[in-house]
């Protein structure tokens, strides 16, 4: 059992270092990506507590009350009821920069190509098969919890981890997830020079029950922020922090495309 | 192409573009129509008790080419369907809904679930090509804000798949 807390966290709250320090412990259990626990009650604890309330509340406030339902929620052992507050497809502000990805850096295309080769010789706006001898013994296609995907090993490896914690924090969103794939060769829409990411197999379009979340309207599926910290904490660079808003999309970072590498060159 | 500007033109005539309540249970809407007499369509699973629209091609007395499907409830667009018909029935494209977007093949007024990422680029091609192609109609027409309603689904269909 865990102690209360003896003021309230948050927005507006009194933000009591030792309170602080159990609510941002609390989030942490709940893999949001907001730092070490320091005690002082910044803009990513603040914003992590509304992503996480809004699985719960209708208009969340972004603070925590001694004995009140956010903390009863934080503290419960099974994770906060997802679907409450509405839908879990249901559109939300995408999150604060700063809440999401943190440390993680996206892979660009001099990076992966540098790094792991071309796919392709050449592209067009369709998705064709990978031709790159090299690249493509690391491609597999396996069943990863309710997902059937094509990619590189590595990253179906990472993605069952992802998929599993998905699986035992989520589990509404377990139900309902689904892609819309995962390895496609081709160049990114409307241009004829840069390759699109997932030419690697190592990025992959998030479906909640059967939904593509809209690109570019900066908002998000309230599902996809409730994953999104998972994905986050295996070294995936959520899509909703690219210069357009892509909040279906997740990518292997820099970070852990580089710890593939040992296993992909040798 | 020129197919469908008839359909258009008969549709403009007719005053009626097969608008239409469902109201039928969910069980049973794969199978009823609506529309107008001359372009009649499968309710899509679902989508009963809203008034439907479409905006498209049409032969043989059938739904049938690139279009849109609005459907409204009380007056407020629901939800749309922005591709291809086949003989009445929804063949391919994308169904946009408050939440996002469905892509993919249709069958029986449903979509058939993949995960193919082909597949799903195809469908948002199809569905970014429908709306231009319902908004080159209404420019015809001298409905500019229409015109430029579609123009602005083509453009975003065209561009979520990254």
């Amino acid at each position: 059992m865990i102690q209360d807390i003896s003021g309230s966290v948050g927005e507006g709250g009194k933000n009591f270092t030792p309170d602080v320090v159990k609510v941002q412990n609390l989030l942490l259990a709940r893999k949001f990506r907001i730092g070490r626990p320091d005690g002082v009650c910044g803009e990513r604890t603040k914003a992590a507590i509304k992503i996480f309330q809004g699985g719960f509340l209708n208009k969340p406030d972004g603070r925590v009350d001694p004995g009140g339902v956010t903390w009863r929620h934080l503290t419960a052992q099974k994770p906060a009821p997802a679907t409450e507050g509405g839908r879990l497809t249901r559109l939300v502000p995408k999150p604060v920069k700063s809440t999401i990805n943190n440390g993680l850096q996206a892979v660009g295309n001099s990076y992966m190509l540098q790094k792991l080769g071309n796919p392709r010789e050449s592209y067009s706006a369709d998705c064709q098969p990978m031709t790159n001898a090299t690249l493509r013994k690391s491609v597999a296609s396996d069943v990863v919890g309710p997902l059937k995907v094509t990619g590189l090993k590595p990253a179906i490896a990472s993605l069952r981890q992802v998929v599993d914690q998905i699986r035992i924090l989520q589990p509404q969103v377990f139900q309902g997830l689904g892609h819309a794939g995962m390895l496609c060769c081709r160049w990114q829409r409307g241009s004829t020079s840069a390759i699109s990411n997932h030419s690697w197999g190592s990025a992959i379009d998030i479906k909640i029950n059967g939904i593509l979340d809209p690109r570019g309207d900066n908002q998000v599926q309230f599902g996809l922020t409730l994953i999104a910290p998972i994905f986050n904490s295996f070294g995936w660079y959520w899509g909703a922090g690219f210069p357009t808003e892509d909040g279906m999309h997740f990518e292997a970072s820099r970070s852990l495309v580089e710890s593939w590498l040992p296993s992909l060159t040798s | 192409m020129k197919a469908v500007v008839q359909a258009f033109t008969l549709m403009a005539l007719l005053g009626a573009c097969g608008a239409a309540m469902a109201d039928e249970s969910p069980t049973e809407v794969a199978s009823k129509q609506a529309g107008a007499k001359d372009c009649r369509f499968a309710i899509p699973d679902g989508w009963n008790r809203l008034s439907l629209k479409w905006e498209g091609g049409c032969s043989g007395g059938k739904a049938d080419g690139k279009g849109a499907l609005r459907a409204t409830l009380n007056g407020n667009v629901d939800r749309m369907f922005f591709g291809s018909m086949l003989a009445g029935d929804l063949s391919l494209g994308v169904v946009e809904t408050p939440d996002g977007f469905i892509a993919g093949k249709f069958k029986n007024g449903r979509v058939i679930d993949t995960s193919e990422p082909s597949e799903i680029g195809k469908a948002f091609e199809e569905a970014s090509a429908a709306a231009q192609v319902v908004s080159e109609h209404f420019k015809k027409l001298g409905k500019t804000a229409s015109a430029n309603f579609y123009a602005e689904k083509a453009k975003k269909l065209a561009n979520q798949m990254e």
